[in-house]
């Protein structure tokens, strides 16, 4: 190896800014972020009020607090259902008894959601959701469902539920894309065998695919549960919390405590519940990469 | 091919025809509905407009989506442009140098991943306010930069750790430096992971909401999805304007796609697939 390599300047040239950067707007934030949850303060003053874990504490009593939680909750149990769950029999049949043509125009057709910014497809779905001008409506009218016809986002009970649907239809296509490469992965023989041996779609399904993509499987798990978890976008587009706060998450209640009603402390802490939550998701995943033998591995 | 697979094929095309139109059927009714007047817009959803209203599209891009469009490509092109080069160097020098600490400084850069910006909205805000950040193209830019650098280094290393040395050693004994062995060779050899990384770090910055939302605040730095969400709350009952600046927001991103596939899927895989 030349000795350019080893000149110590030239390795800071190169390593500083990546360094500097992800530490001071990545690691620092969340240092500060526990800090601040400390303090009685307002986004325009410089005041600081030390009130130590009174909020940290008032976290675990306060009702709006769970209430956003369960709804992150639900949209985590049904992205889990449609997007690794229904997603992955997609992938599957897509993969394993379409034309090969007709699947490769579906996953493209099925992905292109998933690259509209989540305001403008949020926006569309306000305007498909209403009463008054939307499509969703006249589309169960027309196949006879008119007595489901609803007013969906004003709705408290339906509200949330339609804004995860959302989610749903958006990023579908893209955990079908992620299944897509784990699926071809899996080595032809092992299918060729079990034709032999008799075994039908379903048994070779459940035998030997789940199997066999297991980490996949996990992986997508994971990062569906984080994405649940941090949704932010699609909620404050939508119905930014509304009607009353049957659609509140996490993000939009620190967002509204913060911004709205300047309680910067109380946000505060919401941020750091939302960084353990999602943190302790996150780490589970890196697990799963194994990056240290990846490194080893290939060095 | 046996019959009863063959009648298995059919039902599994009517079913993934029926999933494509009901992805395709709105983001086209949106395409169209954007040339209809208010009031053909309350008729029914089926219909093709009676007019094609052009100018709702016109209408919409000089008062709303123009100016954002000019700042949303400054951040995804100078943000992406930075990520590139950052990450890049980062790779390459944790690849390349020899030091004690490889290691840690890999896994310090790759743990960035690890922290959702979702969780920083308010420390963030509160440091760019107190170094008068708050509400500047660079307070708004590095951001965007700094939470792209974990996943764009990872995926620039997992590329470049398989270049061959031999090139950049012969190059180094004709007299290169470290700089133009980097940018005249490795950077070269890694095209395809550069246009990965662009189009994936492109896609989040040209779709942000949340940064920009807190972030910033007016109009002189507003970016396309703050601009699309002002129409809803400034033009009451303007519908059609509203549609067709949906469908402008839409579309760069979409032809992107269209055009770049390729690496699309490919930075989608590498970001979930086991290193």
């Amino acid at each position: 190896m030349t000795t350019l390599y080893k000149n110590k300047k030239m390795l800071c040239i190169f390593l500083l800014p990546a360094v500097a950067v992800v530490a001071l707007l990545i690691f620092l934030p969340v240092i500060v972020n526990v800090y601040y949850s400390l303090f009685k303060w307002t986004a325009y003053s410089k005041k600081m009020d030390f009130v130590g874990m009174r909020y940290i504490k008032k976290l675990f009593t306060d009702a709006a607090v769970w209430k956003a939680a369960a709804n992150n909750a639900k949209y985590a149990v049904v992205s889990i259902v449609f997007q690794v769950g229904l997603g992955l029999v997609i992938a599957y049949l897509l993969n394993s008894f379409a034309n090969d043509r007709f699947a490769a125009v579906t996953r493209v057709v099925i992905f292109v959601p998933a690259v509209v910014s989540l305001t403008a497809i949020g926006l569309l779905w306000v305007i498909g959701y209403s009463p008054s001008i939307g499509f969703v409506n006249p589309m169960l009218e027309a196949v006879g469902l008119s007595g489901l016809a609803h007013d969906w986002l004003g709705d408290a009970k339906t509200a949330m539920w339609a804004v995860i649907m959302v989610s749903q239809w958006q990023y579908m296509g893209e955990m079908v894309m992620l299944y897509t490469v784990g699926l071809q992965s899996v080595p032809l023989e092992i299918y060729e065998s079990a034709k032999i041996d008799g075994a039908n779609g379903l048994q070779t399904f459940f035998k030997i695919t789940i199997p066999m993509i297991k980490s996949t499987i996990l992986m997508n798990t994971t990062i569906t549960i984080i994405g649940a978890f941090m949704v932010f976008d699609e909620v404050y587009v939508m119905t930014s919390g509304g009607p009353g706060n049957a659609t509140e998450v996490l993000a939009t209640l620190m967002y509204k405590t913060g911004f709205r009603k300047d309680n910067m402390g109380y946000a505060s802490a919401i941020g750091v519940l939302l960084f353990v939550i999602t943190f302790a998701f996150s780490f589970i995943q890196m697990r799963m990469y194994n990056v240290k033998e990846t490194m080893k591995g290939e060095k | 091919m046996s019959s009863s697979s063959k009648i298995k094929r059919w039902i599994i095309h009517i079913f993934m025809a029926l999933y494509m139109a009901a992805i395709l059927f709105p983001l086209l009714w949106m395409a169209v509905s954007g040339f209809k007047t208010d009031s053909d817009i309350f008729g029914s959803p089926w219909n093709l407009p009676e007019t094609w209203q052009v100018s709702n599209y016109f209408y919409v891009w000089r008062s709303y989506i123009q100016n954002t469009v000019i700042n949303s490509l400054f951040f995804t092109v100078a943000g992406t442009f930075f990520v590139i080069l950052i990450s890049g160097m980062a790779a390459y020098g944790i690849i390349r140098f020899e030091f004690k600490h490889r290691y840690l400084a890999f896994m310090f850069i790759l743990s960035g991943m690890m922290l959702a910006p979702q969780c920083s909205l308010i420390p963030i805000y509160k440091l760019l306010s107190l170094v008068g950040l708050y509400n500047t193209r660079i307070g708004l830019l590095v951001p965007y930069i700094a939470y792209r650098i974990p996943f764009s280094f990872f995926l620039m290393w997992s590329f470049m750790i398989n270049l061959p040395i031999e090139v950049e050693e012969a190059a180094i004994i004709d007299g290169c430096s470290v700089f133009q062995v980097f940018f005249n060779i490795v950077f070269k050899m890694s095209k395809p992971v550069i246009a990965t990384t662009a189009v994936m770090s492109a896609r989040y910055i040209w779709n942000d909401f949340a940064f920009a939302l807190v972030f910033t605040e007016g109009r002189r730095l507003q970016t396309v999805p703050l601009g699309i969400f002002a129409i809803r709350s400034t033009s009451q009952t303007q519908w059609g304007v509203l549609i067709a600046g949906l469908t402008l927001a839409a579309l760069p991103m979409v032809i992107l796609y269209i055009c770049l596939q390729r690496y699309f899927v490919d930075g989608m895989n590498s970001g979930a697939v086991k290193g």
